[in-house]
């Protein structure tokens, strides 16, 4: 069973929000589902981040679903929100689910760890043109995002769901989107364990786990449009891009091709790269505010920085 | 001081409304805005319709105890002086469950089906807690 | 899911114990060693990792602590004993989407009376006693009221059982016996003195009508279980656990007592059930051992009403005549003494036995075990799975 997204929904992103992160889950889910055109009661399995406000059990009580068949998680931060889409279509293609919802919410920011920064300057080090050229084309694309709130700091309250089923004959899914690969990578966090963390660096761990993902998808560097790739500070995208092969090594700032982070990143909103997936897919659909034209293929990647994830979208076929 | 106290609620925003209801000495209660049910705890959602349409209301106070238990074991500093004290899930009159610290008579005599009532403490000059008297 | 497909080739365990006094992440080294050596498996051949999100050792410490630095797979799931099918149902999908080869699941956990590792929620210690003074989430429904810790929250669910039902003390006092007639035979558990029934109603009260022998053990300790495809495992040095089949449930009823009774919860339950009986193809009558969570006296009574083991609210009288006791009762469960004798792993040692009784290495064996029931917590989203030969 091919795993395709149907759906997909948010909140509006704010800087700062009165409601919980369970409502900001439960609306971004409701319209997710609305623009799937599935009923409530046809979801039977729901991905998350671990540890987050808003737990599956919550949902059936918070909004009407049915006994959930199936549930997983994926560790709770910047590296995981592709590996939401990977578990969601693992469960649909071994038929272990038929229709998955995946979302992500947060009501408030995530305290940043000052290794973290420290983790990026590293990564950034003898490039810092580059890395300023970056983050203003980043700041340019966020402005013309009307989703994005500009200024900082960047919103941090805001709900992403997407809903995954499977292609099956007599169901016309509206512009399914689809998996065409996914991985995951065990990168130590940089945060608790920096010495290991650079020793991955050095071992290219990120980078075998890249060519993996592109051996599985059968796809090349060459071969994407578009690529959102967690860039919280936007230095990040530099190793990203080296780590999948991306761009013109040439380029003063962010490569023409593929285009990166149309939407600003997380500059649209601090909600740990979910908001990424969501945008990954609007350009695969034809549906971005900055659309990037004939865009057919993107590439979702998870923060460097820890144990993070990287998927391949396909446009409709 | 802070010993002697339970812990307190932190009221997100779901369940704000409950609290300052208990301030005012109400028991504030939701009632889904599209099937008309009420419901325990506070939510987004309706969990049986699904609408995110909801009201709140103010309860009679009058319930049943519905289940009970008598804890003998210290738990946390504020219940110690009580034990053994009795708890329940205390049926409302409006048709949801709550639970609640049971008052009024020896705990051990405490049975499903007793009428009980709720009363408030105020703990602290921004939190009051609910219990229920045997009436 | 394709039954057989994948299958436990390798289980290790800790020492058990009410304070072992290394931390968490050693006692994890020291189950996992002990599974992949069980397994003839070494860490550079593990790549993929299912965890129980309230581990202390994260997916991120596993490449640096543990040594696992070829995972290409990991998935974490949440509600501590209502999970721990979990883990081998994701793992058994992972290795059916070709996401891993060798899957690694554990449970470490240092909760014994002595054993105070940090100040984190996780650490150490009660979970309850480290309540803060505020408290947000569903806990501020019942916390403030006295309602405190899980045993107080059953209390009230069992109360309920034994109004509804008739279950009496002598029911919840037997499910507790055989735990510990098992545990008798088992040189790692923790409680081994003979207990009657007798010895169970003169136990204190904790939070009426549950007794101090109604409730699971404070321990040290850490399991680990390895799992591959059958094609791989057929060439391994152990007999192989297959998973013959696995459902995963939750829905809106936790044991939070105000969801508990509002919900119906019957209804999904009945659902779960008839999704595992359908799928695999066999019948609760089967079974030849169950391993249930048995945090509590009270929910393995549940347990055994939830999965059909009999009808519902007659998880008391399927006690009665020995049912529960093996090596020759009706439905031996928990041949180890489970959480309430041998330790309290989150439901982790509970699978190691699994696995034991369908090699035939259990120190309280069914003779000729071949199907094996394992549930997790029905108190919380929880699931079952069965295993094999």
């Amino acid at each position: 069973m091919t795993p395709v997204v149907v759906g997909i929904g948010t909140t509006p992103f704010t800087r700062r929000t009165r409601a919980s992160a369970s409502a900001l889950a439960a609306r971004a889910i409701e319209a997710a589902v609305r623009d799937a055109r599935v009923g409530f009661d046809e979801i039977d399995g729901v991905v998350r981040f671990d540890r987050g406000a808003a737990w599956e059990y919550d949902l059936p009580g918070v909004m009407r679903l049915r006994a959930l068949d199936y549930y997983g998680a994926v560790p709770d931060g910047p590296g995981s929100a592709p590996a939401l889409v990977r578990l969601a279509a693992m469960a649909v293609s071994l038929g272990l689910a038929r229709v998955v919802v995946g979302y992500h919410a947060r009501a408030e920011a995530r305290p940043d760890a000052a290794d973290v920064l420290h983790a990026a300057a590293l990564l950034a080090r003898r490039q810092q043109p580059r890395v300023a050229a970056i983050t203003r084309a980043l700041r340019r694309a966020a402005a013309r995002n009307p989703r994005a709130l500009n200024g900082a700091p960047p919103s941090a309250a805001g709900g992403c769901a997407f809903v995954m089923s499977s292609l099956e004959p007599g169901r016309p899914w509206r512009k399914p989107v689809r998996v065409l690969g996914s991985m995951q990578a065990a990168i130590p966090s940089a945060s608790r364990h920096l010495v290991a963390w650079l020793a991955s660096r050095r071992e290219g761990v990120l980078r075998a786990a890249a060519r993996r993902l592109y051996r599985e998808a059968r796809l090349r560097p060459a071969d994407i449009d578009v690529a959102c790739l967690y860039a919280a500070p936007g230095a990040l995208v530099l190793p990203a891009l080296a780590d999948y092969g991306l761009g013109d090594r040439g380029a003063a700032g962010l490569p023409r091709r593929p285009r990166v982070n149309p939407h600003g990143g997380q500059l649209e909103a601090s909600l740990d790269g979910i908001n990424d997936v969501i945008e990954a897919i609007r350009q695969l659909r034809g549906e971005a505010a900055s659309q990037v034209r004939g865009a057919r293929i993107a590439l979702v990647a998870g923060s460097p920085l820890e144990p993070t994830s990287a998927v391949l979208l396909g446009a409709p076929a | 001081m802070d010993d002697v106290l339970p812990p307190l609620p932190d009221p997100g925003p779901d369940g704000r409304e409950f609290w300052d209801g208990c301030r005012r000495h109400e028991l504030r209660l939701q009632r889904c805005a599209s099937c008309d049910r009420a419901r325990f705890a506070p939510r987004p959602a309706c969990p049986w319709c699904g609408s995110l349409r909801a009201a709140w209301f103010t309860a009679s106070g009058r319930g049943q105890v519905f289940s009970w238990t008598v804890v003998h074991r210290p738990t946390l500093p504020a219940f110690e002086p009580m034990l053994p004290y009795a708890a329940g899930l205390i049926a409302l009159e409006e048709g949801v469950l709550m639970v609640g610290q049971i008052r009024g008579c020896d705990p051990h005599v405490v049975r499903a089906g007793m009428e009980v009532r709720v009363e408030f403490d105020d703990v602290t000059a921004d939190v009051s807690l609910p219990h229920w008297r045997v009436v | 899911m394709r039954p057989r497909a994948a299958a436990i080739v390798g289980i290790g365990q800790s020492a058990f114990s009410k304070h072992l006094g290394v931390t968490e992440a050693e006692v994890a080294g020291t189950a996992i060693g002990a599974a992949l050596a069980d397994a003839g498996l070494t860490p550079a051949d593990v790549d993929g990792l299912c965890l129980y999100d309230i581990e202390s050792t994260t997916v991120g410490d596993a490449a640096t602590v543990l040594g696992l630095d070829h995972l290409r797979f990991f998935s974490t799931h949440s509600h501590g004993g209502g999970s721990y099918c979990a883990v081998v149902l994701h793992a058994a999908a992972a290795l059916a989407a070709g996401h891993a080869s060798v899957v690694l699941a554990f449970r470490a956990r240092n909760r014994g009376r002595g054993s105070s590792y940090g100040k984190s929620s996780n650490e150490g210690g009660r979970p309850w006693q480290k309540i803060a003074h505020r408290i947000s989430g569903f806990y501020q429904w019942q916390v403030p009221f006295g309602i405190v810790s899980p045993v107080q929250e059953m209390a009230l669910i069992a109360r309920r059982h034994m109004l509804d039902h008739g279950t009496t003390e002598d029911h919840l006092g037997e499910v507790a016996c055989a735990a510990r007639s098992h545990a008798a035979r088992n040189p790692h558990a923790l409680q081994r003195e003979p207990m009657t029934l007798a010895d169970h109603h003169a136990s204190r009260f904790i939070a009426e009508p549950l007794r101090l022998l109604d409730c699971c053990l404070e321990s040290d300790g850490g399991c680990a279980i390895v799992l591959t495809t059958a094609g791989r495992a057929r060439d391994l040095r152990q007999r192989p656990a297959y998973v013959l089949d696995g459902v995963q449930c939750v829905g809106p009823a936790h044991h939070h007592p105000h969801d508990w009774f509002v919900f119906d919860r019957r209804r999904w339950m009945a659902a779960a059930a008839e999704r595992l009986w359908g799928s695999a193809g066999v019948r609760p009558t089967d079974v030849d051992a169950a391993m249930l969570y048995d945090h509590f006296t009270l929910m393995v009574l549940i347990a055994l009403e939830d999965w059909g083991f009999c009808a519902p609210g007659q998880g008391g009288p399927f006690t009665e005549n020995g049912a529960l006791r093996g090596p020759g009762g009706r439905l031996p469960v928990n041949t180890h003494g489970g959480q309430l004798s041998e330790a309290f792993i989150h439901g982790f040692n509970n699978l190691n036995e699994a696995v034991r009784q369908v090699r035939g290495t259990s120190t309280c064996q069914v003779p000729g075990a071949e199907l094996v029931f394992v549930a997790a917590a029905s108190s919380d989203p929880y699931g079952a799975l069965l295993l094999c030969r």
